[in-house]
């Protein structure tokens, strides 16, 4: 018996140790030299680090996805440099990220640094930019990056939108077409606190609007059951899921069998759409969504990319592989330019008005925040599809209002001034 | 009060696909004296089976007879082949090597369906709401669950007490030395012993698709948690394990009520309480 | 047919012959070349100290220590290499040392096993666990209680008598009365040589060398893995400066 729970004892160990890690990031030799000067056709490396295992497999397949059709596109070249994309996995851990920056840097000396499905892993990424001086465009939704102390004016942009930026913008809809007995229900990691507070700004900020209950849930929740009294009991009559990825899928459906999303309409911090297919139309319908892309917005660099991305893999993109897209558009645009010192990027994206992947983007000057269009989006029942989504099978939900980027609904650059002011 | 009652009722659920994840292990370490590692990757492996069969047939009816039963000679294959070569070695071996067939399956199923989830629709019959008058109506489904859980786990009681495989199961637990010296083939039934276990996490993969989808790390949390279940229960500990399972499913549900963060910690805490203050599991035998 | 003729090999061949049995744990070099043979209807006591060799000879005979050298017959057919499960079936009863009750099982669990064990129809297999309870009536009221939870006494009849199930022709009898009451040992000695007399063989391990004796056709001395010393029992009972000398009684 003795042996046998010193067994147990090692499985546990090997339990503990194995959570989640099967594929490496695997190192290429050391390569060429360092940024070269205008008119110089070294290699333009870039380095992408996502998760392209763990929890969010599919949102970091995406990026690597959107990251490579740029390169595409761009017929692997920036001007007369070729295009040279290096894709790591950081298994959405931190620790790995930042082993795998280090490595990027010293080792193969990347140009440029972008990438993350995580908000943990982006600020690891920053950190070691930050340092070694390379330009980081962070792809995930977080509201620390371009904050004290992580931001670095002279390597750190966000491509992606903050949390609070999404939700003040899906605010007004949420209480007006909703419900105004709002029940929040978030992951309890940086982000679903993040989204607490931006929630608990914004939505008291609406007539007649309030939150009648919260509740955290550990990341990886895969019984949602027991919330659901616990959400029914609160009284409200609108609820906000801040979760991603698996966890969402289990709580859509769970909810479902309970018919909650029947009687309380249901709001979605994040969508994305291999989850909504996952989902089906049957889960989705009756729910509701904001994004920073939706593949069938009516706008023409929207439509290209999405064409192009059809074409490539067979399905209309997600909502992660723009951002990357966009990285690469920018950094090669602006080394076409010349501008391919960290000094002279920064000059090219400061104030940046461009339309690429998400439709019209502004690159604002105080915290390299893009703000751009946030979409509320409604999930469609299966009859609905090819009439109101326009695609029987991709269709699964509706553009209802466009919110375009704007100032007023990120912390505005003199609230971000403020707080940069007061950590000095 | 209502609220409580609610909660003790989802939580029973929730214990429920522990249990039959927990008494499997259990079972296997049981008479083959190895902790399956892959038996959390093979509840997955049923359950994508699952999630294949009822997208062809549109209901889990199927599933439900079909798939334990291929769950059965799956886990006779891997014994028979892989397995077998482990005993009368240490036993951290066939630890390692379902450690490693863990990760074959897992990536396995990533390879040919795909890195994200699949659907499993309920049963239609089933799609509708009961009221246990508890002030909220529970889904049928759930219900449905509880109680395949309970045909599962008094069937397999049966099964061990009253027939002569069962006796030779529960002797060959105890003592599989003994029970070679009385002339029992005991091979045949380390063989047979591994693919009930398999069979019935087989029927837990059936019976979860419909409830949290499929997707190829789904064994693994589960598993740890099955583990939490055999140590709280008692090792070797059939109703222990039965007890442990819905305890935690409980205790889980009800944090949540009160709690919701911490509920994730409340089955390690409990497992810490037990191996601190009852070594041999609640209903473990000294 | 007579019980003995029943149990008896065809000619009155030993039931069991070791030749020379080589034996090691790990590199210890435990049997060292043991010679012995038991007849049908013989009772045959091996005695020796703690660690002489006699539990390692009764596991190497079920195949549960591996036999590097020498040879085992049981009725005429050679058990080295077979498996444990299939030296069983050769006719060999095995009571091991501790008993080794499985708990939880009751005694007519235990039976069942063993007559399971026996593979034979299933008919045979009930009067093989009726036969067991004519030697040890004591047990039909304990039936269906739990046998690892019975006085130390009941479990030894419970492992003689699960052996005797199944068309046993030999009996391995390994301390059988190892911290039992001295008349309990003796009744526990005076059933044993029933059994011999109805016609199985019987090697008996033992340290009551006194126990041994009074019911035993021939004795063994072992000592450091190998035989020194054999003969009659009724001499040897009559020999107290031999008993002396080799048992330390």
């Amino acid at each position: 018996m003795r042996a046998k729970a010193g067994l147990l004892a090692g499985a546990a160990l090997l339990l503990a140790a194995c959570g989640g890690t099967v594929a490496g990031g695997g190192g290429s030799g050391g390569g060429g030299g360092g940024g070269g000067g205008e008119g110089s056709t070294e290699p333009l490396k870039v380095g992408v680090i996502t998760g392209i295992t763990g929890a969010y497999v599919q949102l970091g397949e995406e990026q690597r996805n959107g990251a490579e059709l740029a390169v595409k596109l761009l017929e692997e070249k920036a001007g007369d440099r070729p295009i040279e994309l290096i894709v790591r996995d950081d298994q959405l851990k931190p620790d790995i990220a930042l082993r795998e920056a280090q490595a990027l840097i010293q080792e193969e000396q990347v140009d440029f640094l972008t990438g993350c499905v995580s908000a943990a892993t982006t600020l690891a990424v920053n950190q070691i930019a930050s340092q070694a001086g390379v330009p980081y465009l962070g792809t995930c939704q977080t509201e620390q990056l371009n904050r004290p102390p992580n931001f670095n004016a002279e390597v750190t942009y966000h491509l992606a939108p903050t949390p609070s930026q999404g939700i003040n913008s899906a605010a007004p809809f949420i209480c007006e077409n909703l419900g105004e007995k709002v029940f929040l229900l978030l992951p309890d990691y940086a982000f679903g606190h993040e989204q607490e507070a931006a929630y608990t700004t914004a939505l008291p900020e609406q007539t007649g609007c309030s939150i009648v209950g919260k509740a955290y849930f550990p990341l990886g929740t895969t019984d949602f059951n027991p919330f659901v009294p616990t959400i029914e009991g609160s009284g409200a009559n609108a609820l906000v899921y801040g979760g991603v990825g698996r966890d969402q899928v289990s709580f859509l459906r769970q909810a479902d069998q309970f018919g909650l999303t029947d009687r309380i309409p249901t709001f979605l911090t994040i969508e994305d759409l291999s989850f909504d297919q996952e989902l089906g139309f049957d889960l989705i319908d009756g729910t509701y969504a904001m994004a920073a892309f939706w593949w069938n917005v009516d706008d023409e660099n929207v439509q290209t990319y999405v064409e192009a991305y059809r074409e490539e893999y067979g399905t209309p993109p997600g909502g992660y592989g723009v951002y990357l897209y966009n990285a690469l558009n920018l950094i090669a645009t602006a080394v076409e330019e010349g501008s391919d010192t960290p000094e002279a990027f920064r000059e090219f994206m400061e104030g940046r008005e461009v339309s690429l992947g998400q439709g019209d983007m502004t690159i604002r000057e105080c915290d390299h925040q893009a703000l751009a269009p946030i979409y509320i989006l409604e999930g469609l029942a299966a009859d609905e599809a090819e009439s109101r989504g326009g695609d029987a099978e991709f269709g699964l939900r509706e553009v209802v209002e466009t919110v375009p980027g704007s100032e007023e609904t990120a912390p505005t650059c003199d609230e971000v001034q403020e707080e940069f002011q007061r950590v000095g | 009060m209502d609220q409580l009652l609610s909660q003790l009722v989802l939580g029973i659920v929730s214990g429920a696909l522990l249990v039959l994840l927990a008494l499997g292990l259990n079972l296997i370490f049981g008479l083959l004296e190895f902790i399956n590692f892959s038996h959390g990757a093979l509840y997955m492996v049923g359950a994508y089976l699952t999630s294949y069969l009822a997208a062809a047939t549109g209901t889990i009816w199927l599933a439900l007879l079909v798939v334990p039963i291929a769950m059965a000679l799956i886990g006779a294959a891997l014994e028979r082949t892989v397995i077998r070569p482990m005993y009368g070695r240490d036993q951290v071996d066939a630890l390692l090597l379902t450690f490693g067939l863990t990760y074959i399956l897992i990536e396995g199923v990533r390879y040919i369906a795909g890195s994200g989830g699949r659907r499993v629709k309920g049963p239609e019959l089933l799609a509708f709401q009961v009221d246990l008058g508890l002030g909220r109506p529970v889904p049928a489904y759930l219900l449905f669950v509880v109680v395949a859980v309970a045909l599962v786990v008094g069937g397999l009681w049966l099964f061990l007490q009253k027939t002569n495989v069962g006796l030779i199961v529960r002797a060959g637990i105890r003592d599989h030395i003994m029970i070679r010296a009385l002339g029992v083939r005991f091979d045949r039934y380390r063989t047979l012993v591994f693919a009930i276990g398999i069979a019935v996490a087989g029927v837990a993969g059936v019976l979860t698709g419909p409830i949290t989808g499929v997707y190829p790390e789904m064994g693994a949390d589960i598993l740890i948690l099955a583990f939490v279940v055999v140590v709280v229960g008692g090792m070797g500990s059939f109703w222990g394990a039965v007890v442990a399972g819905l305890l935690i499913g409980v205790l889980v549900s009800v944090t949540t009520l009160y709690a919701s963060v911490y509920a994730g910690i409340v089955p390690f805490i409990l497992m810490i309480l037990v191996m601190t203050f009852r070594p041999r599991g609640l209903l473990g035998a000294t | 047919m007579s019980a003995a003729e029943r149990v008896a090999g065809a000619d009155g061949a030993p039931l069991l012959e070791l030749d020379d049995v080589q034996a090691y744990y790990g590199l210890a070099h435990i049997l060292q070349g043991i010679t012995l043979t038991v007849r049908a209807g013989e009772l045959v006591a091996l005695l020796g100290r703690n660690g002489a060799g006699k539990t390692t000879t009764v596991k190497s005979i079920m195949g549960l220590v591996a036999v590097r050298g020498g040879r085992i017959r049981c009725a005429g057919r050679d058990v080295v290499g077979h498996a444990t499960e299939n030296i069983a079936q050769f006719g060999i009863g095995y009571v091991p040392e501790d008993r080794r009750m499985f708990p939880g099982l009751t005694v007519r669990e235990n039976f069942r096993l063993a007559a399971l064990g026996s593979r034979a129809p299933k008919g045979e297999q009930q009067a093989a666990q009726r036969r067991a309870l004519e030697v040890f009536p004591l047990l039909e009221k304990h039936l269906d209680r739990d046998a690892s939870r019975l006085s130390g006494g009941q479990q030894q009849m419970v492992a003689v008598g699960r052996a005797l199930i199944g068309g046993t022709k030999l009996l391995l009898v390994d301390e059988v009365t190892q911290g039992l009451a001295p008349n309990i040992a003796h009744d526990m000695g005076r059933t044993l040589r029933r059994v011999a007399d109805e016609g199985h063989g019987v090697l008996l391990v033992e340290q009551n060398a006194q126990m041994a004796l009074e019911v035993a056709d021939r004795v063994y001395v072992v000592d450091q893995g190998v035989i020194v010393h054999s003969g009659d029992a009724e001499q040897l009972r009559a020999d107290p400066a031999w008993m002396a000398e080799h048992l330390q009684l």
